[in-house]
C-alpha cells in the first residue's frame, strides 16, 4: 500500500471539467437533492437578505460561499453514495476514485473526515495511515448534524481565537477575554461558527497533510512540518529594543509591508486597558512597531477579519489556535476569497495564555502591578515581568500557571503546527527567537527579509538549547492535551476532535 | 417551495420547473414570493454546477389580473421544453 502522505498532487487544484449542458446524472442528481437540504447551505440561502444587511460578506463572497459549501456537500454525497454501493473502500480504490472524478486526493480525503464527524462514515487507518473507509449511515437522513452553533462546546473548550466571531455571516459572536457570548436573537443556526472552530473537530492529519504540502517535507510528531529550524535575531535597532525575543516576528512584518508583499497585517497591540490586548490591523511598517512584544492575555485576533478583508495582501499573527482556524479554513475552504488575501500566516509559540484578570493578579502576586510593568515574559521556567524603573521580578510558572486559562489545557499545539513559518522563545538564547519555517510562503517571506540584510541568523541545531528543548517540551503540551482531552471524555465534557 | 423541490422535480424526471408567484409587494404570505425567488436563483446556480443548465427552471410574477402574462410565461416554458433534450430520468 503506498503511504497516504506520498500523493505530491494532493495540492494541486484541479480545474473543474468543462460541463456538458443538459447531462443527467441520476447519482449526481440525487447528491445535489441531499447536498442543498444541508443545513449549512439552506441556512445561507434563506437568510441571504439579513446577512448581505450586515455588509460582513459582499453579494459576491456570500454566492462564491454558498456555493463552496454546496459543492462540497454535493461531493461528500457523491462520494459517500459511491461507499455506500460497494460497502467499503480502500486507500487505493479512493484514489482511483478521485483520478476519476477529477477531483484532489486531498479533497477526497477531506470528505471521508466529514462523513465521519458526521456519522455517514468510519475510517480504518492500519499503522497510522489512512486504510478504508465504510459506510455506517444507510440514508443521509441519518446523518449526525456537526454543524451545531459553537457556543455548544465553546464554554468547556474554547481557545479564544475569535475565528467564530470573524466568520459568523450575522456578527452575533462576540468574544471578549477568552469567552464568547451569541446573541440569540440574530442567530440562524448555520453552524459556521462551529465548522471553522478549531476546538469542534481539526483532522490534524489534513492539517499536517497540507503544511508538508503532501509531505514534501517531513512531519515531526512534536513540532509538525517544517523546511528549516533556526535561530535569528532581528538587525532593525528599533525593533531589537522593542522585540519580544528576537523581534522576528515586526521584522518579517515590517520587510512585508517595506516589500510591497503585504498591505495589512492583524496583530495585537496593547488595548486601552494596560495589558489588556486588542485586535490590531497594521497598515505600515511603523505599525509593525507597535504591534511588538507578547501580551500574555488572550487576545481575539481573528474576530477582526471582517475588517481585515478590504485589503488584498494579508499577514496574520497569531498563537497556534489561531493557525489551526486559519488552517481549518484552507481544508474545509470557507470563505475561499479570504483565504487567498491571507498570503502569511506567521505563528508564534504558545504553552498558554491567560485571562485578563489572570495577568493582574499574577502582577500583584510578584509584588508589582500591570501599571509598573513594562515587559512581561516567560522563559526558562519562569514568569519575569520587567518593571519601567528597569528593575525585574519573577517567580516559578508553576506559582502563576493556576491564573492561566483552564480551557488552554485542550492545546496540543505548542509551536503554531499550521502556520507558514512559527516563531518563539524556547531553544533560543535570550534576545533571539527560535524559527521553524514550515511552507514555501513562510520560507519566502523568510529569505526575503534575509536578503533585505534585516536579520541575523544561525541554524537551531548549531545552538544551546536548540531543538531537542523544544521538541521536549512540545511533547509535554501535547501528552497533556490527550490526557486532558481523555478525561473529558471519561466525564462526558465536550473535547476537541483531533482525529 | 425551496430548492430541494426544485431538484426533487428534476431528479424525478421533469424536464422543466416553471414557478409562478405574485408580484413582490402583492404576495399573501407577504414574503413567499421572495423566499420562493431567493430559492429559484439558488437552484440555478445549483444546475448550472451539476450540468442541467439553469435555463430548466425559472420563476414568473405575475398578479390574478394580468392572465396575458401568465400565457406568456407558460409559452415561453413551453418552447424552452420543447427545444431542450429531454430529461432521460422518466
Ligand atoms: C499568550 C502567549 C503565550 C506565549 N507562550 C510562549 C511560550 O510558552 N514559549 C515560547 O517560546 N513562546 C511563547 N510565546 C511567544 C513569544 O512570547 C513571542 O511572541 C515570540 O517568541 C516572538 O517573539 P518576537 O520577538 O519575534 O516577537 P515580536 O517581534 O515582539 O512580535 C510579537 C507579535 O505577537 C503578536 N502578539 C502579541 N501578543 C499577542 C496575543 N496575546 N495574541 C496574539 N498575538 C499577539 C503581536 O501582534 C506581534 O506582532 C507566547 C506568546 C503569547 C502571545
Ligand atoms: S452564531 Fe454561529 S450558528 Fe449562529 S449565525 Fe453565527 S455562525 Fe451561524
Ligand atoms: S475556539 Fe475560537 S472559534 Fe472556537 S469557540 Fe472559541 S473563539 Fe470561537
Ligand atoms: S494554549 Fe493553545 S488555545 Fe491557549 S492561547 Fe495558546 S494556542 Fe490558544
Amino acid at each position: 500500500m503506498e503511504n497516504w502522505h506520498q500523493f505530491p498532487h494532493i495540492c494541486e487544484n484541479i480545474e473543474a471539467k468543462e460541463m456538458q449542458e443538459n447531462t443527467f446524472e441520476k447519482s449526481k442528481l440525487d447528491a445535489a437533492y441531499y447536498a442543498v437540504q444541508s443545513f449549512r447551505v439552506r441556512c445561507l440561502v434563506d437568510s441571504r437578505e439579513d446577512i448581505l444587511k450586515t455588509g460582513r460578506y459582499t453579494e459576491e463572497n456570500l454566492d462564491n460561499m454558498t456555493m463552496d459549501l454546496f459543492a462540497q456537500e454535493l461531493h461528500k454525497f457523491q462520494f459517500w453514495q459511491k461507499i455506500k454501493n460497494s460497502g467499503s473502500m480502500k486507500w487505493d480504490q479512493i484514489i482511483a476514485y478521485a483520478r476519476e472524478t477529477g477531483q484532489a486526493v486531498f479533497d477526497v480525503v477531506r470528505q471521508a473526515y466529514e462523513m465521519k464527524y458526521e456519522g455517514l462514515a468510519s475510517i480504518e487507518e492500519l499503522n497510522g495511515q489512512f486504510s478504508q473507509i465504510t459506510a455506517t449511515a444507510a440514508d443521509p437522513g441519518d446523518i449526525r448534524p456537526i454543524y451545531d452553533q459553537v457556543s455548544k462546546i465553546s464554554p468547556h473548550i474554547c481557545s479564544g481565537c475569535g475565528m467564530c466571531a470573524g466568520i459568523c455571516p450575522l456578527g452575533c459572536i462576540t468574544v471578549e477575554n477568552g469567552k464568547l457570548t451569541i446573541d440569540e436573537t440574530k442567530c440562524i443556526h448555520c453552524g459556521l461558527c462551529f465548522t471553522a472552530c478549531p476546538r469542534s473537530f481539526l483532522p490534524k492529519k489534513l492539517v499536517d497533510w497540507l503544511v508538508s504540502h503532501g509531505e514534501a517535507a517531513p512531519v515531526d510528531v512534536q513540532i509538525g512540518s517544517y523546511l528549516e529550524a533556526l535561530s535569528a535575531q532581528t538587525k532593525v535597532p528599533d525593533i531589537l529594543t522593542v522585540g519580544q525575543d528576537g523581534g522576528v516576528v515586526t521584522t518579517l512584518l515590517y520587510y512585508a509591508f517595506q516589500a510591497g508583499k503585504i498591505d495589512a497585517a492583524l496583530g495585537a497591540k496593547m488595548g486601552t486597558t494596560l495589558w489588556k490586548p486588542e485586535p490590531f490591523i497594521m497598515r505600515t511598517k511603523e505599525d509593525a512597531i507597535l504591534a511588538a512584544g507578547t501580551k500574555y492575555a488572550n487576545n481575539p485576533n481573528l474576530s477582526a477579519l471582517p475588517q481585515v478583508k478590504k485589503f488584498s495582501k494579508i499577514a496574520v499573527v497569531g498563537t497556534p489556535c489561531m493557525m489551526q482556524a486559519l488552517r481549518k479554513g484552507d481544508i474545509f475552504k470557507l470563505d475561499a476569497k479570504l483565504r487567498d488575501q491571507i498570503k502569511y500566516k506567521i505563528g508564534i509559540f504558545c504553552m498558554e495564555s491567560f485571562p485578563y484578570e489572570g495577568i493582574v493578579q499574577i502582577a500583584k502576586q510578584l509584588g508589582t502591578s500591570i501599571e509598573n510593568a513594562k515587559k512581561m515574559n516567560i522563559n526558562q521556567g519562569k514568569f519575569f515581568i520587567t518593571n519601567k524603573d528597569g528593575t525585574v521580578v519573577q517567580a516559578p510558572i508553576k506559582e502563576v500557571t493556576q491564573h492561566a486559562r483552564k480551557e488552554c489545557h485542550y492545546c496540543y499545539d505548542l509551536t503554531s503546527e499550521s502556520a507558514d513559518i512559527s516563531v518563539g522563545s524556547i531553544g533560543s538564547p535570550a534576545g533571539w527567537s527560535s524559527v521553524l519555517v514550515r511552507t514555501p510562503a513562510g520560507k519566502e517571506l523568510f529569505d526575503g527579509a534575509l536578503a533585505a540584510g534585516l536579520l541575523e541568523v544561525k541554524k537551531l541545531a548549531e545552538i544551546q538549547p536548540g531543538l531537542p528543548l523544544l521538541v521536549k517540551i512540545a511533547g509535554t503540551k501535547s501528552n497533556n492535551s490527550s490526557k486532558k482531552v481523555l478525561e473529558g471524555l471519561e466525564k462526558k465534557h465536550p473535547v476537541p476532535a483531533y482525529k | 417551495m425551496d430548492t430541494a423541490d426544485i431538484l426533487h422535480a428534476i431528479r424525478s424526471g421533469a424536464d422543466a420547473v416553471m414557478l409562478v408567484g405574485c408580484k413582490f409587494g402583492e404576495c399573501d404570505y407577504e414574503t413567499g414570493n421572495r423566499t420562493a425567488k431567493r430559492h429559484v436563483d439558488f437552484a440555478k446556480r445549483v444546475l448550472d454546477s451539476i450540468g442541467v443548465g439553469s435555463n430548466r427552471v425559472e420563476m414568473f410574477f405575475c398578479s390574478a389580473a394580468e392572465s396575458d402574462k401568465l400565457v406568456a410565461a407558460i409559452t415561453e416554458m413551453t418552447r424552452r421544453v420543447e427545444e431542450l433534450p429531454s430529461n432521460p430520468l422518466k
